[in-house]
């Protein structure tokens, strides 16, 4: 038996370009079509109309479609972690505290990802994150905000109609006295919000904009850029943040 | 998720389950196995056990040549064909750690077992003679590298129907015995992580169990027991029962457990022609 005949693992360094290549091509292309969808139609695309058009690319070539194969993949990670709470195509359980992630923005993913693990959000909640977001590495962290950036949001749901009509009125038209601008200037009329730096909000679980904007009320999620977040909910009572997230959830 | 805190599971048997356990033919058959430590003494046993039994194992240890060895050896011996990565635990960075698990998914598909059985003994001395370097040394190869290295592994382990985790202790982790130092804290915190592992995982595929070789005719038995005859202590070979049991599906549900090895003796490969009973061996 000579050396060369030995089987080795493969060394890390060529493992490390091979994710680059991989994730990296997934990743550009998919900011490609988003951008390109954009500065076309003009309006922001709802996330659930991305994979179409994603896939309309693919149609193109085989290799294409090949990486939105893996685009499309559930990554080990989610699989293995993520899913407990934010199940597995990114909605969670309802009545729970856990954001859905599925058809969020991958930049504001990324970003929260990011925040998590340098703890600089730091909101009671963000705890549980920290430990989870530790061990991700930068491929990590590509390959799960992409995977759930892609995936069909949750369609929304008017539970309370009176808090829905009553948060409809702030979302749309903020509040002049307390110095509340509407939500619908940032996160979009429909709350799919402005990418890369609006994250969507439809149809997120009450519990958790309810959570978010009492935290950014309290300051103790302070990971917003600017504070923008931290001087609106400063603004706003318990009631109009339960209406806000009733709306929320309905569109 | 975080309500998993509380031991409810047996974590206290002493071995025992070896009345005339027979591991069949096949036991790990289409597995893949990372041992540890795997060019000498036990890792190097287990090594080629884990290969008779048709495992895929992926030999790591500091010294290539000695990997290459044992590589030749399984190979011909004509088990199933192992793989070689060369891993400095005193070296590695947790970066390297994980790629290595990606390298894992990417050469051979799946991970069924991580066998964390190298260790680092300095050298047996009164506390105050233990340098810094040398503790901390000791910690990182028998403490800290193999917390990185499962926490790496455990998403390849978790994707298996079933997969083991099998750390190896040592009696001076329940026992205080003077001058062993570094090693003897490192065993006593392994054998702690292990329990905690078993614990938070017991609702996983993976179980995670230790086992202590005892005293075995190795390298490091050398190094601490030098004036006793070396021949009276059993071959790694005539141990390694307790490490098939544990590592294959046998084992389902053991959970939290530390096996002795020496209780599950395989007396057809215990050569020894003469045996200290009873002696307590001081260094």
């Amino acid at each position: 038996m000579t050396k060369t005949q030995r089987r080795f693992l493969t060394p890390p360094s060529i493992i490390i370009t091979f994710i680059i290549s991989v994730l990296g091509m997934e990743y550009a292309q998919a900011e490609t079509v988003v951008s390109s969808a954009i500065s076309t139609a003009g309006v922001v695309p709802t996330k659930a109309s991305l994979p179409v058009t994603a896939a309309k690319v693919d149609a193109k070539s085989s290799t294409q479609s090949d990486e939105a194969a893996k685009l499309n993949a559930v990554p080990t990670i989610v699989s293995s972690s993520c899913m407990t709470c934010h199940g597995q195509q990114g909605i969670t359980a309802p009545g729970v505290m856990f954001p859905n992630l599925a058809g969020q923005w991958a930049f504001y993913l990324r970003t929260q990802l990011y925040d998590f693990k340098s703890h600089q959000r730091a909101d009671p909640m963000a705890a549980i994150m920290w430990g989870m977001v530790a061990p991700l590495t930068d491929a990590q962290i590509h390959q799960v905000a992409t995977y759930f950036s892609n995936q069909v949001r949750n369609p929304g749901v008017s539970e309370n109609l009176k808090r829905v009509e009553a948060g409809k009125k702030i979302y749309e038209g903020g509040l002049l006295k307390e110095d509340v601008p509407a939500c619908m200037a940032c996160h979009g009329p429909t709350g799919v919000g402005i990418p890369p730096l609006f994250p969507a909000l439809a149809g997120q679980r009450q519990g958790y904009v309810v959570n978010q904007l009492n935290y950014f009320k309290l300051g103790t999620r302070a990971d917003d850029p600017d504070g923008v977040m931290r001087d609106i909910a400063k603004n706003l009572t318990s009631e109009q943040i339960m209406e806000l997230a009733a709306y929320v959830r309905a569109l | 998720m975080l309500e998993h805190c509380e031991r409810d599971i047996n974590t206290d048997m002493q071995g025992g389950l070896n009345d005339g356990y027979q591991p069949s033919g096949d036991l790990l058959k289409d597995r893949v196995i990372l041992v540890t430590g795997a060019g000498d003494g036990i890792g190097r046993a287990a090594a080629v056990e884990y290969s008779k039994y048709g495992a895929t194992v992926l030999l790591t240890g500091r010294t290539k040549s000695k990997l290459e060895r044992v590589y030749d050896e399984i190979v011909g011996l004509g088990y199933v064909e192992p793989m070689i990565y060369v891993l400095d635990l005193a070296e590695v960075g947790e970066d390297e750690l994980m790629q290595i698990a990606l390298s894992i998914r990417k050469d051979l598909g799946r991970l069924d077992g991580v066998l964390h059985n190298a260790a680092d003994l300095d050298v047996l001395t009164p506390f105050e003679h233990i340098d810094q370097a040398s503790w901390e040394r000791t910690m990182r190869v028998n403490v800290t590298i193999p917390f990185l290295l499962t926490k790496a592994c455990i998403p390849l382990l978790r994707e298996q129907k079933s997969s083991s985790i099998v750390f190896t202790t040592d009696e001076c982790a329940n026992k205080p015995k003077g001058y062993w130092g570094a090693y003897a804290v490192s065993k006593a915190a392994v054998q702690n992580f292990a329990g905690m592992l078993a614990i938070e995982l017991q609702n996983t595929s993976v179980s995670v169990n230790c086992i202590d070789p005892g005293a075995t005719r190795t390298g490091m038995r050398l190094r601490t027991h030098p004036g006793s005859p070396i021949k009276s202590y059993p071959l790694p070979a005539a141990i390694m029962t307790a490490y098939l049991y544990l590592m294959g599906p046998d084992s389902a549900g053991v959970r939290g457990h530390v096996l002795q090895a020496a209780k599950w003796l395989e007396n057809t490969r215990d050569d020894r022609q003469y045996q200290i009973k009873g002696a307590t061996i001081i260094p």
